[in-house]
């Protein structure tokens, strides 16, 4: 286009005519602005410079999700590049914190841990939300945007069905009904104190040191509340206080009657080592002739759905269970001076979780001279340490999966829109809220009201109005618990603070003490139930007499103290033996890593922490150990024609297993074909259970066991050939297909394709599931059921290992899959990766001094004063 | 022949300061002191490109832009010269702009008057 102009400031040059209309409006323009002195040229100018400047400056301003706006984001000196200056503390720094009584020194160490030295608890906890704030802080807002459903603001509408789950529960309602209980305590002071601290932190934060997530996602972090504290425990309930056998027996009731759901999902598990020692030197194997399918139950629907409806997502996660099972389960085990090499007690911890970037614990040590000096994990946002030890006790955790959730059918006023129920011929008003959930512009993007009654949350589920009561959303007072664990100075002390603070999600509290003292107590609260105890039936909500009458005495928990056989192991398994409890504790995790750690444990009476330390990784099965046996005899007798593809399938099969040693290293060539047979029989075998080609429940690995004992069983018939068949030849088949599958992933037996490495992996995500900032496909040694388990696809596993030496002066070892900060460019983002993934621990610094780590071993040294 | 110099200090020193959009303040200042000279808009262009390069230049003396760019280019799906060229390209069209709108609007009766 040839523009020039004119005198007079006309256009005069010859503008094509797709361009017509520009040169019509500029022409106007121009005449218009030519009393001004432009010409057409300026104008021209004008108009462009215009709407580069503003396009840019708004740009620059505002966000086009999911792209962050780009002043902000790109500017080199405060956005994303500036990342790079501030991606590790630096050597000496100060700040400044209001409220603070006296000045606070932390010296982080080499391994970036802060040594937080106060002069008063609620100078220390003030300083242990301020480093946590500065290593974690997007950690810490996601979190609590997930637990109190708030995620659409980040996400936007895809997200909607996690956020409604939390509030359609009653989460975000239960942390503000704790808190409110709480609210005069002693330990709140803390609560607040850690809440001054982190606020202290994002008010001065530079903005060069705004976390990338928060760039990336174009949000700010908010004012941080002792609420928000009591959110994330809501959380922790949520994640570990479900129990799926309820359901799973239901759903199998709908397929093939109660009777024989009650035997595939039995509350006495058919493998006994329970954690209370119960006088055995084995495990005890409870094995009953499983009752034939009967009719469907169809009534039992209404309990399955009831999950559907207040639970989906753990729905999604158990029907998912296939492709990739999810991991919530954890080992502790102690063990008494009288079975230690240098007669000191001795304790072990590994919760397995969802595996994280950043993790979900972090490390931090917390100093008051006479007061207070405790050294652990937190979980981020949370003002205690949760599992860890002072200069007296240690102690750790194992989810107990006792039932602590009920359902009651509820009559209502109005179907539709109900506003009382029913209890003892009298209207009870319902409580309703109103939740709102927005889009990442503020937008609303949807509204629900809610339904509660004195039991909780009430929602419809096939024409039914049930209502659901769960230890979770009582007023609980975790925090509190930590609190007292922080400050005992002994076994007994632990367990005491704990029993009596301690509500949700109900966990096997296992401690060691300097006096050589070993406990353990499934410590949480668990419902008094009217009738027979048990939990598995939706209860006649119009009646009170269906409520709970309180919750169990401490007394009646399982437990133990000093037991004689000098060691105390956990690894979910039930916890009291049947034969001794009255009612179900729970325990419907499979028992293999409890008969493994059971074995290693009574197999040496001099234990050291080396010891336990490789125990953590143990490669060995009890599993495989128990389950091999049968598939290689049943391919010896159906391999006896080795000129037949399926003998000689079976027969390679049966060289294969039988030349295993049952460990699953990263280098071992036949777990692959182990796992894929194991996959292959637990379909064959459950196919009553399947509902259009899809299997409504999965009994356990226990049960299957329990059924390999009578082979002739009617179960073992595959109901879609006209043949009947028994275990061997369904072990076979199993087997033949596993072996024709493996084949075709992994070609020749033997080959590297067939190693554990290249089959299973650590898959650890960052929090926002961003590849780029997380640690995928790390080769890890164990598989399902052994010490340090990895099944499906390697979200879960261990988050934190630990093992702690009560002797005069207290040693520890730890480690976690991670590092310490939260921010991806740091040298200490994923630094303490390779050690997990070797199976290693670094020594523990617990100094009492800042003096006593010395300038070699420290990386940062921060001084806290006061602000005026 | 050396303005764009000068206009780099000054960007590079008012982002430090006041953030990003200190390019703009920048820009229109510097368009409007030029404006008889039509606001020498590729100069602040020119200038605002090589201020943020000086800041981008500090930034890298951290020794993590590599990593960075392979994390940024990785979660934004945006190769890293592309990312760096947006780097670049947002200060020099706000700071030719800038420059431009400042001058043009400077050459008015009413700023001409005054002068």
């Amino acid at each position: 286009m040839g523009v020039g102009h004119a005198q007079d400031g006309r256009v005069v040059s010859v503008i094509p005519s797709d361009a017509r209309s520009l040169h019509f409006h500029v022409d106007q323009t121009s005449r218009f602005l030519a009393p001004l002195g432009m010409t057409g040229l300026r104008v021209l100018r004008l108009l462009a410079a215009t709407v580069v400047f503003a396009a840019s400056l708004y740009g620059g301003a505002h966000r086009f999700a999911p792209a962050p706006a780009l002043g902000a984001f790109l500017d080199p000196a405060h956005g994303v590049w500036s990342l790079i200056r501030t991606a590790d503390h630096a050597a000496a720094s100060s700040a400044q914190i209001a409220h603070l009584g006296a000045d606070v020194q932390i010296v982080y160490d080499d391994r970036a841990v802060p040594h937080i030295f106060a002069t008063s608890e609620e100078d220390a906890y003030r300083a242990m939300g301020w480093v946590v704030a500065r290593d974690r802080l997007f950690q810490m807002y996601l979190q609590t945007m997930a637990a109190t459903g708030r995620l659409t603001e980040l996400a936007g509408a895809r997200a909607l069905p996690l956020d409604r789950e939390m509030r359609r529960l009653g989460l975000p309602r239960a942390a503000e009904r704790a808190l409110a209980a709480a609210d005069t305590a002693a330990f709140m002071h803390n609560a607040r104190a850690y809440a001054e601290g982190v606020n202290a932190y994002v008010r001065e934060m530079p903005k060069s040191e705004l976390p990338l997530e928060f760039r990336l996602t174009g949000t700010q972090p908010f004012e941080w509340t002792p609420l928000a504290s009591f959110h994330l425990f809501g959380r922790m309930g949520w994640t570990l206080a479900y129990l799926s056998t309820e359901t799973e027996r239901s759903a199998a009731a709908s397929r093939v009657g109660v009777r024989a759901a009650e035997a595939l999902f039995p509350d006495a598990y058919p493998i006994q080592e329970p954690i209370q020692p119960n006088g055995q030197h084995a495990p005890r194997m409870d094995f009953q002739k499983l009752p034939p399918p009967g009719a469907p139950d169809t009534t039992s629907l209404l309990l399955a759905s009831a999950v559907d409806a207040f639970l989906p997502s753990k729905l999604f996660a158990q029907k998912d269970a296939d492709v990739s099972p999810q991991t919530f389960a954890s080992n502790n085990w102690a063990v008494s001076p009288s079975r230690s090499a240098n007669g000191h007690a001795l304790l072990e911890g590994d919760p397995h979780l969802e595996l994280n970037l950043p993790s979900i614990w972090y490390e931090v040590h917390l100093v008051v001279p006479g007061k207070l000096d405790v050294y652990g994990v937190t979980i981020p946002g949370a003002p205690g340490i949760v599992i860890g030890f002072n200069r007296d006790v240690a102690w750790t955790f194992t989810n107990t999966g006792t039932d602590v959730l009920d359902y009651y059918a509820e009559v209502v006023d109005n179907d539709a829109h109900p506003t009382k129920y029913q209890v003892d011929g009298a209207w009870r008003p319902l409580e309703q809220r109103i939740e709102k959930y927005a889009g990442s512009h503020g937008q609303a993007l949807a509204t629900d009201t809610l339904y509660f009654t004195h039991r909780g949350p009430m929602r419809r589920v096939r024409d039914r109005w049930l209502s659901m009561r769960w230890t979770v959303l009582e007023a609980g007072r975790e925090l509190e618990a930590f609190y007292g664990a922080s400050h005992a100075k002994s076994a007994n002390e632990l367990e005491a603070a704990m029993g009596q603070s301690y509500f949700a999600p109900a966990q096997n509290m296992l401690s060691a003490d300097r006096g050589g003292h070993i406990a353990i107590r499934s410590t949480g609260h668990y419902p008094n139930r009217p009738g027979d105890g048990k939990g598995n039936v939706v209860r006649d909500g119009s009646l009170s007499a269906s409520d709970w009458t309180g919750f169990l005495p401490l007394s009646a928990y399982p437990q133990s103290v000093d037991p004689a056989q000098g060691y105390l192991a956990s690894a979910n398994q039930q916890p009291i033996d049947p034969k001794f409890a009255q009612g179900w504790w729970g325990g419907n995790y499979d028992p293999w890593r409890a008969l493994r750690i059971n074995a290693l444990l009574r197999a040496d009476s001099a234990m050291t922490p080396a010891k336990m330390q490789a125990f953590q990784t143990d490669p060995g099965s009890e599993r495989a150990n128990l389950f091999v046996p049968y598939f290689v005899n049943a391919a010896r007798r159906h391999s006896t024609d080795t000129s037949s593809k399926r003998g000689a399938r079976l027969a390679e099969a049966e060289r294969i297993l039988a030349g295993w040693d049952r460990r699953y290293t990263k280098e071992n060539t036949a777990a692959v074909l182990f796992e894929e047979a194991m996959r292959t029989l637990t379909s064959a075998v459950w196919d009553e259970l399947s509902d259009d080609g899809r299997r409504v429940a999965t009994p356990s690995s226990g049960v299957l066991l329990e059924l390999l004992a009578d082979p002739t069983s009617v179960w073992w018939d595959d109901r879609s050939t006209s043949a009947v068949e028994n275990r061997d030849d369904i072990l076979a088949n199993a087997l033949e297909a596993a072996v024709a599958s493996v084949h075709a992933r992994y070609g020749e037996p033997g080959s590297a394709k067939w190693r554990w490495s290249n089959v299973r992996n650590a898959n650890i995500n960052h929090l926002l599931r961003l590849n780029a900032l997380s640690a995928l496909n790390l080769p890890v040694q164990g598989g399902p059921g052994t010490l340090s388990p990895s099944v499906g696809i390697g979200t879960h596993g261990p988050s934190w290992r630990m093992v702690v030496e009560m002797g005069p002066d207290v040693h520890a070892w730890a480690t976690y899959p991670g590092g310490q900060s939260g921010r991806p460019l740091s040298q200490h983002y994923t630094d303490r990766l390779p050690l997990w993934l070797r199976g290693e621990l670094e020594p523990i610094r617990f100094p009492r001094t800042p003096a006593e780590i010395d300038a070699p071993h420290r990386s940062s040294v921060v001084t806290l004063t006061a602000a005026h | 022949m050396y303005l764009h110099l000068l206009i780099a200090l000054i960007v590079a020193a008012t982002t430090w300061v006041v953030g990003w959009w200190g390019v703009a303040v920048v820009a229109l200042v510097a368009g409007f002191i030029m404006r008889a000279r039509g606001g020498r808009a590729w100069a602040v262009a020119l200038g605002a490109i090589e201020g943020w390069a000086l800041l981008l230049i500090v930034d890298s003396l951290g020794g993590r832009s590599q990593e960075l760019l392979r994390l940024l280019s990785g979660t934004i799906n945006i190769p890293g010269p592309a990312l760096i060229a947006a780097t670049l390209l947002f200060p020099a069209l706000i700071g030719w702009s800038g420059a431009a709108l400042a001058a043009e609007l400077g050459r008015l009766p009413f700023f001409t008057h005054r002068n």
